[in-house]
């Protein structure tokens, strides 16, 4: 099937005009596929981080969410050892006016502001919420490990 | 030659599952879990009503969930054992489950009513303005012809009819606002009068406090 114009829009956008600290590629051979770099947010325990994310656009997109997964290992309370993120936009809160770009601008937010009362990855919600101090400094250990060039 | 099924008077259910359609695409992994998990635990497992899913694929969901927490549970099980090859197997299976189950449209909001999309208004071109576009395709109103016109939501947002009504058939509201709008869903209209009941209710009780304090 011929890809959706939007799809083509989107992608040349992501190109031209990048948001900052993310980027999206389109594989040549799949244009449904994109390999995702996000830097992690100023001030966040993911400073100075490079992660690198899968996102891919189901038959269904727009009317249904793209989905996306981080392959860098994280220590977040929303995303589990899968690198499945707990966003809601992503399940129930999908709406076709949002983009890939709107997406991963979420997820950049996520990065910056964890929310565990909402957990995907129970331990290191527990963790964050008995001693935030402690559970940042593993989030900034796992980065510094597994997040940097 | 009779067979096994036809002897004890049973539904061959390789047969039956032929007659079904497979939800999947055509492809051959179908597994229908029904026939080693009793049916009634499988639907009330299932956190979303029933009712307002594709019959066809209702079932499977909640299927395709429950057996993703089996193996969680097997993955649970083998930790002690630190074979890593055969964690990571599990965890992709699990996630490839979980996958399934939230396919497409099935989470969030039930679709909207037949009789709402049928009656969606048709919007004159001079209503609209001249860089107006669809949020939905992000094209801009005036340049498509071959299109089956604009409508809008009851909130006034403007959409291709193209484009709203594929959306309304999964989710019963607005894609830039959100604005809730009809749906036959019943488990859905329940939600909303009850929740109609405890806004009342909960006016009533301000305004006597109001009258008393």
């Amino acid at each position: 099937m011929a890809l959706p114009k939007r799809i083509i829009k989107e992608t040349e956008r992501l190109l031209a005009d990048p948001a900052p600290g993310i980027s999206a590629t389109s594989h040549e051979d799949n244009l449904r596929y994109f390999d995702v770099v996000i830097a992690g947010p100023n001030q966040s325990p993911f400073q100075g981080g490079i992660f690198k994310l899968e996102l891919f656009l189901p038959e269904e997109y727009p009317m249904s969410p793209p989905k996306v997964r981080f392959l860098t290992k994280i220590y977040h309370p929303n995303i589990d050892k899968l690198g499945r993120i707990c966003l809601d936009i992503l399940k129930d809160k999908w709406s076709p006016a949002l983009q890939i770009r709107t997406v991963l601008l979420s997820v950049q937010a996520l990065l910056s502001s964890p929310n565990p009362d909402d957990p995907l990855a129970n331990d290191v919600a527990q963790h964050w919420k008995e001693n935030e101090n402690a559970a940042i400094q593993t989030a900034q250990e796992w980065t510094r490990k597994y997040a940097t060039a | 030659m009779a067979s096994y099924y036809d002897d004890h008077s049973l539904e061959d259910p390789f047969k039956a599952r032929k007659k079904t359609s497979n939800p999947y695409g055509g492809s051959s992994f179908n597994p229908d879990l029904s026939h080693f998990m009793p049916r009634e635990e499988t639907e009330s497992t299932s956190s979303s009503p029933s009712s307002r899913l594709p019959s066809a694929s209702g079932p499977a969901v909640a299927d395709f969930r429950r057996l993703a927490e089996m193996f969680g549970v097997f993955r649970e099980r083998e930790e002690p054992l630190g074979d890593e090859a055969h964690q990571e197997f599990l965890d992709n299976l699990i996630t490839q489950l979980m996958d399934e189950a939230g396919a497409s449209g099935k989470h969030g909001p039930p679709p909207a009513s037949k009789s709402f999309i049928r009656d969606l208004p048709f919007v004159p071109q001079k209503d609209l303005k001249r860089d107006e576009a669809c949020i939905i395709c992000n094209e801009n109103f005036q340049e498509n012809e071959s299109r089956a016109g604009v409508t809008k939501l009851p909130c006034k947002h403007h959409f291709d009819r193209d484009c709203i009504v594929p959306w309304l058939e999964l989710h019963n509201n607005c894609p830039a606002c959100r604005a809730e709008v009809p749906s036959d869903d019943p488990e859905w209209n329940r939600k909303k009068r009850e929740a109609e009941l405890a806004k009342y209710a909960a006016e009533a009780e301000v305004d006597q406090d109001w009258m008393y304090s």
